[in-house]
């Protein structure tokens, strides 16, 4: 069972959601926010197996080139340039697609693993992180899931937003969190949020994180008849827990609010396989 | 003069900031909402929409069915799994990179690359200037492109110093915010979370030469934690420009869509002025 | 010999184009035969790496100069690696620059543009 939390807006509690939750249910953790992961902060994890993640880059053989620059024209991403003497690649921009190497007459194509962040697996969690000045994370994001397979089951925090890299997090999920907070920001992102999980026709249930009353967050969930897990209400004093790095759940009324979403994620899933 | 307001982590309080900073500011007319995914920037101000046209970032591939011949060889050679076969070519849209390479092992020429609608993009007037964002579509690739794009619409209005709201993370988004500005401002939390992404994001914009400001937002949730961000930034000569308080106006102003300093009897309004005064000191504006 | 300015149009009246990766025209000038002759800029369509992409247009012009102002640092490695001379020009007429280069009173572009 894979259920994957995510956002749109940054900030909301995907983490803490993710951490908690995976805590009391038992789950595996799995930090697809490669770009920032805060996940081991709360979990702690002891003992990582660190693996490299590559991405691969073309190498052309000056010797064999014969300048045609067939490799040039066939690159989508202008990562290659056709000097007098020689071909340029522009790494960063490189997505490793092979396509200036099915091109190349002259077999004057090879590759080459080039290391843009490393994944990090212990018992139940594993996390991504993306070398700094590296654009995309999406590699990581694939290679992660494909290596945490082995989880029985996994809670998948993705990161903010709602682009290609919270795509490659949220594929191939059973369920999805969607946490929000009771913000007009927050309904703006979550719509889109929504707009996502839709069409990636994967059920879910919204979680109301710094929840502090009914609002137009809980009218816009009833109005469009969209399953509510639970709400995580707003104090100081959880908001001391987090910045410390530690679950909320060690304070026993939050431990509570977690078990009742618990329950109702518990609900969800088992009606989700009628 | 191009500030720009990041944050690492999400949810620190970029998006109040830069409002506060952009209701304040005589000078900067041209502001820019960099975070495509969640481009919130726009709902703090009433503004205009000038004009609005849709941006493609990126293609796909499509087949045509009628040559496909049924070889496979396009499945073999796709690496990012977009391609099955079941009877005929099946595309999977959100998988497909448009990378195009499955077209040169096409002897049918049954494959074509086709762009993509990805984003639009927005130029909106308001009582003060004017303000460039952009909205992705859900799921989309190549936010980093459609941030170039809205920042390139917003030079295009003229050479003016601009105010640009960033997004979370470090990656192709953050990157594109951040290139070509001058100064960066660095809206933290005092958490354990806060301080780790801070941390990560300092050190991709040294690479960029952007010369780089703190402001540690809720530092009275956690005063140990915000020692330690003061403290980190004394080691990394950075200075701490702010240090905003918890107040509870910042949400019932964002629900309002105004700026916090239209609350004058906000703690937090305050701080960001202060910080605000000290920002324009430092830049020389 | 020839020289290439980036150009916002295709008329020897045109203007210099500020931007190198996006401009909409390069006017390529013979200076011996004193004419102009233009090419679409088709990296400007580019999602990613115009700047590249004009370069690589550029250098296919085979002319011994560049006449712009903003070059990216991507465009900026690609031209420097090549055997062309880039000059720097601001918000001037195409006839204008060529002028200036004829007489030699154009600085260098030593490095990318940064605002």
């Amino acid at each position: 069972m894979d259920i994957v939390v995510l956002s749109g807006k940054g900030g909301t509690g995907k983490t803490t959601v993710a951490t908690n939750l995976s805590k009391v249910m038992s789950y595996a953790y799995v930090d697809c926010d490669v770009e920032e992961p805060n996940g081991y902060i709360f979990l702690k994890p002891e003992q990582s197996t660190e693996m490299e993640v590559t991405l691969k880059n073309p190498v052309i053989d000056s010797g064999k080139c014969v300048h045609c620059h067939a490799c040039v024209t066939s690159c989508e991403y202008n990562a290659l340039v056709g000097l007098l003497d020689k071909i340029m690649l522009f790494e960063e921009l490189c997505h490793g697609c092979g396509a200036c190497q099915l091109v190349c007459k002259a077999d004057a194509m090879t590759e080459t693993e080039r290391p843009i962040g490393e994944i990090r697996i212990s018992e139940g969690f594993a996390m991504g992180l993306l070398n700094l000045k590296e654009p995309m994370g999406g590699p990581i994001i694939s290679d992660l899931k494909e290596k945490t397979n082995h989880f029985k089951n996994r809670f998948i925090d993705a990161p903010p937003g709602t682009s290609c890299s919270v795509v490659k997090s949220v594929e191939g999920s059973d369920f999805a969190i969607l946490v929000t907070e009771p913000t007009t920001f927050g309904l703006h992102d979550l719509i889109k949020a929504v707009e996502l999980i839709e069409m990636m026709k994967i059920p879910y249930g919204v979680i109301i994180n710094r929840y502090d009353g009914y609002s137009l967050m809980d009218e816009y969930l009833e109005y469009k008849n969209i399953l509510c897990l639970g709400n995580i209400p707003f104090s100081r004093k959880a908001a001391k827990l987090y910045s410390e790095g530690s679950l909320l759940i060690e304070d026993d009324s939050y431990k509570n609010h977690f078990m009742t979403i618990k329950k109702n994620l518990e609900d969800a899933l088992e009606r989700r396989t009628l | 003069m191009k500030v720009v307001v990041i944050s690492g982590k999400g949810g620190t309080g970029k998006t109040t900031l830069t409002s506060a900073y952009a209701a304040l500011s005589k000078s900067v007319t041209v502001k820019v909402d960099c975070d495509v995914d969640a481009s919130n920037l726009h709902l703090m101000f009433p503004t205009k929409v000038n004009h609005t046209y849709k941006f493609s970032g990126a293609k796909v591939i499509q087949v045509d069915e009628k040559k496909c011949m049924g070889c496979k060889k396009c499945v073999e050679v796709c690496r990012f799994g977009a391609l099955t076969f079941n009877g005929g070519l099946i595309i999977d849209d959100l998988k497909c990179e448009g990378c195009g390479a499955c077209r040169w092992v096409c002897k049918a020429s049954a494959l074509s690359l086709c762009k993509e609608i990805t984003g639009e993009i927005m130029l909106e007037e308001m009582e003060k200037g004017f303000l460039s964002r952009a909205e992705m579509i859900s799921g989309q690739e190549g936010s980093g492109k459609l941030v170039a794009a809205v920042r390139e619409q917003a030079d295009d209005i003229g050479r003016m110093n601009q105010l640009l709201d960033g997004s979370p993370g470090v990656g192709c988004s953050v990157i594109a915010s951040v290139t070509g500005t001058d100064y960066a401002v660095v809206v933290t939390e005092p958490t354990q979370s806060g301080i780790e992404d801070m941390k990560r994001v300092l050190e991709l914009i040294k690479h960029f030469e952007v010369k780089p400001f703190v402001v540690i937002n809720k530092y009275d949730l956690n005063r140990k934690k915000a020692n330690d961000v003061k403290k980190l930034c004394l080691e990394k000569n950075i200075e701490v420009i702010g240090e905003i308080p918890f107040d509870g106006l910042v949400k019932e102003a964002i629900n309002q869509g105004m700026p916090i300093i239209h609350f004058k009897e906000s703690i937090a309004g305050q701080a960001i002025k202060e910080s605000f005064e000290i920002l324009k000191e430092r830049i020389g504006v | 010999m020839k020289i290439v300015l980036s150009s916002q149009g295709n008329k020897k009246e045109s203007l210099v184009d500020v931007r190198f990766g996006r401009c909409n025209y390069f006017a390529i000038y013979n200076v011996d035969k004193k004419s102009f002759d233009f090419v679409e800029n088709t990296g400007k369509e580019s999602n990613q790496g115009a700047g590249i992409a004009a370069a690589q247009v550029v250098l296919k012009l085979n002319a011994e100069a560049l006449l712009t102002e903003r070059l990216g640092p991507k465009a900026f490695k690609v031209l420097e690696a090549s055997s062309m001379t880039l000059f720097k020009c601001h918000g001037m007429s195409l006839e204008d620059a060529v002028d200036r280069f004829k007489k030699n009173s154009l600085t260098l572009i030593e490095e990318p543009y940064r605002n």
